[in-house]
């Protein structure tokens, strides 16, 4: 059986950060696809979202199709979706199934929110 | 005759046979003119002593003034040997040892001036003459001496030079090449010239002195001295006249040598030609670096076309080993020059159940046949798409090769055709070398004789089929493979090779060991060598099974326990990640399209190792089978058409992530097959 996936909240201005436990599969629609309103950018409050998989032990394509379904919503409702904490082998992954186009991966949690203060000053906004 | 290779020359062993050569000439000149004092003059006494130290501290001085004068003018020598001494010094240096020896000469020739004159002013002060007793007689006994003693000067000098020119000739053999254009031509009649005309001349004052001698004493000319001295000349002046004859002619046999290495050796040219001299011979070794320049800006051109080509070529052939099921393919090429006629190719049909190979020898070699190899090699692989057996494709094949190659120019080729499920092999050949199965322990010739294609063009071909058992290798070849003709090569050492390896050889090094024995590599028979085997590996028992039933997560569990038992079996770690999530994946679609997600029913993953380095990994369901179509990349990355929930994923991650990957109904229901390659010999 798999873990499950635990997922906790963090708010940071108009930027999520999701921090996801466990594993990911087609079982973890509920916590990641249902619970947000991902084209309407959470009611427009919603700039940017973040997803730390560091501590995500399994991704199938089930879990897989759940990331694209989530990134490709967010795009549709301006969110822009970053992810770190990923291994080399789903990075592959990643690629394979073409999630990299929708989903911007980085290194660590300090190149991410580098990258979103970059954004923000190159549009004139806090 | 090759080239003379000489102790290689410092200044110092220079200087050392400087001394020696101008101390033996002088000595000899010395030993001369005291035997004829002694023998024909008649000279005894003080006055013999007197003279002869006149001649030996002459002598000395003419050794210590020839000696600094040739320090003084060749002591750049000393640096000719580094490596930052310039260009204009070295050509100033090969002008200078080229003139040396003619100041020497003519340096030995003044030197020799003055000191007759000191010898006869000192001779008259010795015998206390007065200027009015010099009457005709003393004049003429006077010019006989002086003539002899020129004489000797010139045996001396031309000894000298002759001396000279041989040893600078290895010094300049040593020195790197130079361009001697703008040092001062000579010609080869200078040197021989010099030397007839001295030796004619020292003959002709020695027989004068003789004479006047005689006619001194008023006594007839003393016939043995005469014949003595007569003889001793001739015999000199042979000497130093051979010695530059042989200079001459070592140079054009040189010469004769670099040419014939230049006609036999083909593109591997031989270092430049020394330039010795700026005679003519200088001037032919001139021509022939210039010409050899010329070729090898040719043979580098042509060489790095015939590279290119070879690349080419290597680009078209496909890689040494292939696999489809249970068979390998291995196969090698060796080209004789660096492009050949020999190809081979193998390509997969309905989607790796079955697949074709192709074996082919263009007649002729080089260009010429590596062309034609391309044109079969494109025509194969589009005419094997459309369909047919192997006798259907040869055919076809025959045909549009009839349109397009000349006349005289044919190609023999073989095709067969494997299915891997029926394990039916069909053969056609088309003047190929007859094929070998190799079944147990013994190789047998499948005749299928027919005419290679190129010659007619409404030959139909026919095939043959057989049935290929487990561990069966179908064995195909060019003609280079067996033409060495000594005892047991040839078709013996071909079949005595055929035999299965033993141990866990592969069927690639098999096939690499086989072409590096077999037929003759190089000689007037050598010619490009293909072989192409096909293996039909056994079924392996599966060695680690697995179940799970089909609830969503318990492959997780699997999976990690399947790695496991890969990496031990010999999958490289960097692909445990890959096989984790292929076999998921596959446990995945088992339990969603299989088994419907029917908690009681199982997914079954049975592990084996096949052949010697790879691994399968076998996904059973319960159920018949089912198809899901493999997205593309565009629809996987199309924003715009996206589905509710995007599907076949997994498929194409198993496609990606494995080296092969098969589906197939066993007895135990409908399987996916996940192959790894361990690429090296298993645990």
């Amino acid at each position: 059986m798999t873990e499950g996936l635990s997922v906790a909240e963090e708010r940071i201005e108009s930027a999520l950060l999701l921090r996801l436990k466990g594993d990911l599969s087609r079982d973890s629609e509920g916590q990641l696809l249902r619970k947000y309103d991902w084209e309407r950018a959470l009611d427009g409050k919603l700039q940017y979202v973040v997803l730390d998989l560091s501590e995500i032990e399994y991704i199938n394509s089930g879990g897989m199709a759940v990331l694209i379904r989530l990134t490709r919503q967010g795009r549709k409702g301006g969110v822009h979706a970053f992810a770190f904490g990923v291994s080399p082998h789903y990075q592959k992954l990643f690629r394979m199934v073409g999630l990299t186009e929708t989903l911007m991966i980085y290194d660590d949690e300090d190149a991410v929110f580098q990258r979103i203060e970059a954004l923000r000053d190159s549009c004139g906004e806090l | 005759m090759a080239l003379k290779t000489e102790m290689p020359l410092t200044f110092g062993s220079l200087f050392r046979k400087l001394l020696l050569y101008y101390s033996l000439a002088l000595l000899l000149g010395d030993a001369v003119i005291i035997l004829g004092n002694v023998l024909v003059a008649k000279s005894r006494g003080l006055y013999l002593v007197f003279s002869s130290s006149f001649i030996l501290g002459g002598s000395f001085v003419m050794l210590i003034v020839l000696l600094s004068y040739s320090f003084i003018r060749l002591k750049s020598l000393r640096l000719a040997f580094q490596p930052d001494f310039e260009e204009r010094e070295r050509r100033k240096l090969f002008a200078r040892l080229l003139t040396f020896p003619y100041e020497i000469y003519w340096g030995i020739g003044v030197f020799a001036i003055v000191l007759m004159i000191a010898f006869h002013v000192g001779d008259a002060i010795f015998r206390q003459l007065s200027w009015s007793s010099l009457d005709a007689v003393f004049w003429k006994g006077l010019l006989g001496s002086i003539m002899k003693e020129m004489s000797i000067a010139i045996t001396v000098g031309v000894l000298i030079f002759t001396f000279l020119r041989r040893l600078f000739r290895n010094f300049l053999r040593q020195l790197p090449l130079i361009d001697p254009s703008d040092v001062g031509k000579s010609t080869v009649l200078n040197p021989l010239l010099l030397t007839i005309v001295s030796t004619f001349a020292i003959a002709l004052l020695y027989l004068q002195d003789l004479n006047a001698q005689a006619e001194w004493e008023g006594v007839p000319p003393d016939s043995g001295a005469m014949a003595i001295f007569s003889l001793f000349y001739f015999a000199l002046g042979l000497a130093v006249l051979s010695m530059s004859a042989t200079t001459f002619r070592d140079e054009l046999r040189d010469l004769i040598e670099g040419l014939k290495g230049l006609a036999d050796r083909g593109r591997r040219l031989r270092s430049p030609m020394p330039v010795l001299a700026r005679d003519e011979t200088g001037e032919l070794a001139v021509a022939f670096n210039s010409l050899q320049e010329k070729i090898a800006m040719e043979y580098e051109e042509l060489e790095q076309e015939l590279q290119l080509a070879l690349k080419v070529q290597q680009k078209l052939l496909p890689a040494s080993e292939h696999s489809f099921g249970r068979y390998e393919v291995a196969a090698v090429c060796r080209p004789h020059r660096e492009v050949g006629g020999d190809l081979f190719d193998v390509a997969p049909l309905d989607g790796g159940r079955r697949f074709a190979f192709i074996i082919g020898d263009v007649s002729g070699k080089g260009v010429p046949a590596a062309l034609i190899m391309s044109a079969v090699m494109v025509l194969f692989r589009s005419e094997i798409r459309l369909g047919g057996g192997p006798g259907e494709v040869l055919t076809r094949l025959n045909r549009q090769l009839c349109g397009t190659i000349r006349d005289n120019a044919m190609v023999t080729i073989g095709i067969g055709i494997i299915d891997t499920d029926s394990h039916e092999l069909r053969y056609a050949s088309g003047g190929h070398m007859s094929p070998y199965l190799v079944r147990g322990e013994s190789a047998t010739m499948l005749s299928c004789s027919s005419l290679p294609l190129g010659l007619e063009d409404e030959v139909t071909y026919e095939e043959f089929c057989l049935t290929l058992a487990e561990n069966d290798v179908f064995v195909t070849y060019t003609d280079g493979m067996i033409e060495s003709i000594g005892e047991g090569e040839g078709f013996a050492l071909f079949e005595s090779m055929l035999m299965p390896p033993g141990g866990q050889e592969l069927l690639i090094a098999h096939a690499e060991r086989m072409v590096e024995r077999c037929g003759a590599s190089t000689g007037s028979r050598a010619d490009d060598r293909t072989l192409l085997m096909v293996s039909r590996r056994p079924e392996a028992a599966a060695e680690c099974v697995w179940e799970m039933k089909s609830r969503p997560g318990n492959e997780k569990a699997i999976v990690g326990q399947v790695a496991e038992w890969a990496v031990e079996a010999g999958l490289p770690a960097a692909r445990a990640d890959d096989l984790r999530s292929a076999l998921a994946e596959a446990s995945i679609n088992a339990m969603e399209h299989g088994n419907g997600y029917d908690p009681e029913a199982k997914v079954v993953v049975e592990a084996c190792r096949n052949g010697i380095r790879r691994i399968v990994i076998r996904v059973h369901d319960g159920g018949r089978g089912f198809a899901v179509p493999l997205p593309d990349r565009e629809s996987m990355s199309d924003g715009g058409s996206e589905p509710d929930v995007p599907r076949g994923y997994g498929l194409r991650m198993i496609e990606e992530l494995c080296d092969e990957w098969r589906l197939g109904n066993g007895a135990a229901g409908f399987y996916v097959e996940l192959i790894f390659e361990t690429r090296g010999e298993m645990a």
